[in-house]
């Protein structure tokens, strides 16, 4: 989905968020603006024009009110009873503003109508229209999800909503049907087919069995496959930082108690004993756990590393051991927040971590960037519209809902990376994964271009004192051949070679962290991570110097707690009339 | 998968190309994805094409569900509306407009040709729908096996485990060798004569017969060491004026289903003009028949038999 919000709308960044640097990214919760709120409160009492009449009110809530006075329209009955979505909604008021139905041949429709579907209402008819941009009444459907709608006045109403249920309820069977066969067949449960073939068979039946919904089992069944530990252990960025900082870290391990939150085969486990922990825990949900302690076992490691299979939620650590010194977790997903496992290990932290104890990594970054992938935008979006002569660019679509994860090399980035999202794992709160946050980019591209994506990715950080580093730290990036490990382990039958320690060393007692950090960037060696891109709609057209502006805002799917919901407003300012208003675009994402 | 252009190149020759088999005729379209082959069959002529999006014999995932809202915006929207007839559905359970059809299209191959394949849906719609002397595009599939040099990629993948980060993690190279790997293999890397083992009649074949056991016989083709099997198939449009084909080998043109690969436990010694003689096995798992049990039996010339059981398992 994308909408074009007009000009007036966009409401300039307050000051210090011009912040190119963008170090102030909207962390304090005064500043953080809810989800929910983004259309701003002062929309609804702007200028509203009736819907049937051409009379301007002062506010959107009198012209509803003398729309339904006059013409016995009532928007909000209307889209409840036809049970209409917010872009449905939004393709109704266009509708009436551009075809000028009468009020009756509005109240009659029944939801089925053409233009409910069609794109071509999505745009405004109206420029600059508050009835497309107020939220239409959520509390109403928070408090009273429960609440029948109120019961229909006469016999037209009472048959028109019948006409609509059964349409859902038509919806409804069907989707059961394919539920039905989806789990069977995915699950295997012969019985359990059985068993909800009949409940819809016996269609009078008051009883149909709705199986909850378990975000989590295939989660866990996935990651039981060992396939995925093979890509994530050769992962060598990844698995060579958490070794380089475990293992050059022996001060901080030695004699500690560690956690280790999502142990997959417990690789980092078996760092953190090598590096001289006391005793580590390994938790993990998943079948991998009996993996785990098998490989533990061969290690010879079973007395220092314990297996627990669990959810961090609900394990027990054994007697005696009531909080750890230090956990440790590879919990990060596509577009770092994606699968949320970050939930598990705060909720590990706040239970388990002593005081003063250090999270590894402590601290992670969401870097955001102009990105102008080609190849890639060819290979998912232009190789649609011509297949053996045939247009499939119907295919292509979805590719606008839905980021894509995928590698982009670093002369695809067309501006410097801004901050969006800063986590230190010491303190951050689980309410606060949701967030958004503003975004200032300038264009570096060398001569004018379109511009088809943003880039976003996440730079991790380790630090010996579990401290936030440093504003100036660089992320070490590893490219291509480096030898990343040849500090801390003998690669490729190579003796280790106890020395020096590079100058990159920070001097201790000056107040500055050692800090070990790997970056998912397109400038890195390509990570399993890769890099999440969001294809725009409306490309932007760009110079060297042109200013994107807008906002990123990230939260939790409510479908699928482990998806992402990403909503990304912009609008490019000219360099050449930088004080113009341009309009605003907004487009959503998820993340899946 | 529309971007393998051996595969759907190969569908465009076999039905646009014989104009003469489609011309007038009813056909279904088993498991039509983005409509694309029921296009093909209108360009040809076809007095109707009825496409069936299958649900899920193995991918019901959500998303896949709209894909035929969209096949159906690719179908109006290239102008065959009124040829083309899209039903989602069980094949079991839809209602088709027509009872019998002259020609049934559909492309069910699977990863080792049977892996997640749509084959037995395929039977089904012959046995439901086709008249008598109906055509099946594709009619003729078979396997072939041949033994492969892989010391580097096998180092990678399986002995990856003996050693990882300085820690014993061979628990998990037991499993690994077990699970066949789908890549690519350069055909320099084939030690032996490749193998017919199964040959498979769409016209004819029965449910049944795809659980099978079948001997193999391997001669190398010169002194070098062997680390795995290789599975390929090749796909036979027989009814063609031209005799379509196309082949998964390493010797052919990159498709996406690549070969499989069946690493050893231990190496295997290859000689020249020498034979490696065993025996295949190939059923769906019974707790899970999604699953698909492998089992290879082996014997090099003056070495005692082996048998190592694989399983081609279901991953996202």
């Amino acid at each position: 989905m994308s909408l074009r919000l007009p000009a007036t709308h966009a409401q300039p960044p307050p000051a210090e968020e011009h912040d190119s640097e963008g170090e102030s990214s909207s962390e304090d919760e005064d500043e953080e603006e809810t989800w929910d709120d983004w259309v701003s409160d002062s929309m609804d009492r702007r200028p509203c024009k009736s819907l049937f009449e051409d009379k301007t009110f002062d506010s959107v809530q009198e012209a509803l009110t003398y729309d339904e006075s006059t013409h016995k329209f009532n928007l909000k009955e209307v889209t409840s009873r036809l049970a209409l979505d917010m872009y449905q909604r939004i393709r109704l008021v266009n509708w009436i503003r551009k075809e000028h139905p009468t009020p009756s041949a509005v109240i009659a429709l029944n939801g089925s109508e053409a233009f409910f579907n069609s794109d071509e209402y999505l745009k405004p008819s109206l420029e600059d229209d508050p009835l497309l941009q107020i939220v239409p009444d959520d509390s109403d459907s928070d408090d009273e999800e429960t609440e029948k709608p109120e019961a229909p006045k006469d016999l037209r109403t009472a048959t028109r909503r019948i006409a609509a249920l059964q349409r859902k309820l038509e919806q409804s069977k069907q989707d059961l049907v394919y539920y039905r066969s989806f789990v069977s067949e995915r699950l295997n449960l012969a019985g359990l087919a059985d068993e909800l073939k009949e409940s819809t068979a016996a269609s009078t039946s008051t009883h149909v069995a709705v199986p909850l919904r378990d975000d989590d089992s295939h989660y866990f069944q996935s990651y039981a496959e060992n396939d995925i530990h093979s890509v994530m252990i050769s992962d060598k960025v990844r698995t060579a930082t958490y070794a380089k900082f475990i293992l050059s870290n022996p001060d901080v391990f030695r004699d500690a108690v560690v956690m280790d939150v999502g142990c997959g085969t417990g690789i980092l486990s078996l760092f953190a004993a090598k590096a001289g922990a006391k005793r580590v825990f390994a938790i993990d949900a998943s079948d991998i756990a009996e993996k785990a302690t098998q490989i533990v076992k061969d290690n010879e490691l079973d007395n220092i590393i314990t297996v627990i299979r669990g959810k961090v939620e609900d394990i027990k650590l054994p007697d005696g051991y009531d909080h750890v010194d230090i956990i440790i977790s590879e919990w990060m997903g596509y577009a770092l927040l994606y699968e949320s496992m970050l939930d598990s290990v705060l909720h590990a932290r706040d239970r388990f971590l002593r005081p003063e104890g250090i999270m590894a990594p402590s601290q992670c970054k969401m870097m955001f960037a102009l990105c102008d992938a080609g190849d890639l935008f060819k290979e998912r979006i232009g190789f649609w519209s011509d297949i053996y002569g045939f247009d499939l660019s119907a295919m292509a679509k979805h590719v606008y809902d839905e980021a894509v994860v995928d590698v982009v090399g670093p002369q695809t980035v067309l501006s410097e990376p801004v901050l969006v999202k800063d986590l230190f794992l010491g303190n951050i709160t689980s309410k606060q994964l949701d967030f958004s946050a503003p975004f200032t980019l300038v264009s570096t591209a060398e001569r004018r271009t379109k511009i088809h994506s943003f880039v976003l990715y996440f730079d991790t950080f380790f630090t010996n004192t579990g401290e936030p580093v440093p504003a100036d730290t660089n992320v070490y990036l590893v490219r291509d051949g480096d030898p990343i490990l040849a500090e801390v382990w003998p690669v490729g039958g190579r003796p280790h070679q106890p020395r020096r320690m590079s100058t990159a060393e920070p001097l201790k007692g000056k107040g500055r962290p050692k800090v070990t950090s790997f970056s998912t960037g397109p400038a890195s060696e390509p990570t399993h991570w890769k890099q999440t891109v969001f294809f725009l709609r409306d490309p932007i057209l760009a110079a060297e110097g042109t200013v994107v502006e807008g906002m990123f805002k990230c939260r939790k799917s409510e479908d699928n707690s482990r998806e992402l919901d990403v909503e990304i407003h912009y609008r490019v300012k000219d360099p050449e009339a930088p004080d113009a208003a341009s309009e605003t675009i907004v487009q959503l994402y998820k993340v899946r | 998968m529309l971007k393998d252009t051996v595969r759907t190149g190969s569908y465009r020759n076999a039905i646009v190309n014989n104009p003469h088999l489609f011309k007038d005729k009813l056909v279904l379209d088993v498991g039509c994805g983005t409509g694309i082959l029921s296009m093909f069959a209108a360009k040809a002529g076809a007095k109707h094409v009825v496409g069936v999006r299958i649900l899920n014999p193995w991918h019901a995932s959500v998303d896949m569900s709209n894909i035929i809202d969209q096949a159906t915006k690719i179908v109006e929207a290239n102008g065959f509306k009124d040829t083309i007839t899209l039903v989602k559905g069980k094949l079991e359970e839809v209602t088709l407009p027509f009872d019998k059809f002259d020609i049934i299209i559909s492309e069910w191959m699977g990863y080792f040709l049977l892996y997640e394949s749509m084959l037995d849906t395929v039977l089904l719609a012959r046995d439901k729908y086709l008249k008598p002397d109906g055509l099946i595009f594709p009619d003729v599939a078979t396997m072939y096996l041949a033994a492969i040099e892989d010391s580097e990629y096998k180092d990678e993948k399986i002995n990856f485990w003996d050693n990882v980060y300085g820690f014993d993690y061979s628990c998990i190279k037991e499993i690994a060798l077990r699970e066949p790997l789908v890549d690519t293999v350069e055909l320099k890397a084939v030690v032996t004569d490749p193998c017919l083992i199964k040959h498979i009649d769409l016209r004819t074949v029965k449910k049944e017969d795809l659980t099978f056991t079948v001997p193999f016989s391997l001669t190398g083709t010169r002194n070098d060491y062997a680390h795995a099997f290789l599975a390929w198939f090749d796909i036979l449009f027989d009814c063609t004026h031209t005799k379509v084909k196309f082949s998964t080998g390493p010797h052919a043109k990159y498709t996406h289903w690549k070969q499989t690969v069946f690493y050893t436990p231990d190496t295997i010694t290859v000689s020249e003009g020498q034979k490696i003689t065993g025996r295949l096995s190939c059923a769906p798992n019974g707790r899970n028949p999604r699953d698909l049990d492998i089992a290879i039996t082996y014997e090099a010339e003056g070495e005692p038999a082996k048998e190592i059981q694989y399983k081609i398992f279901h991953f996202d």
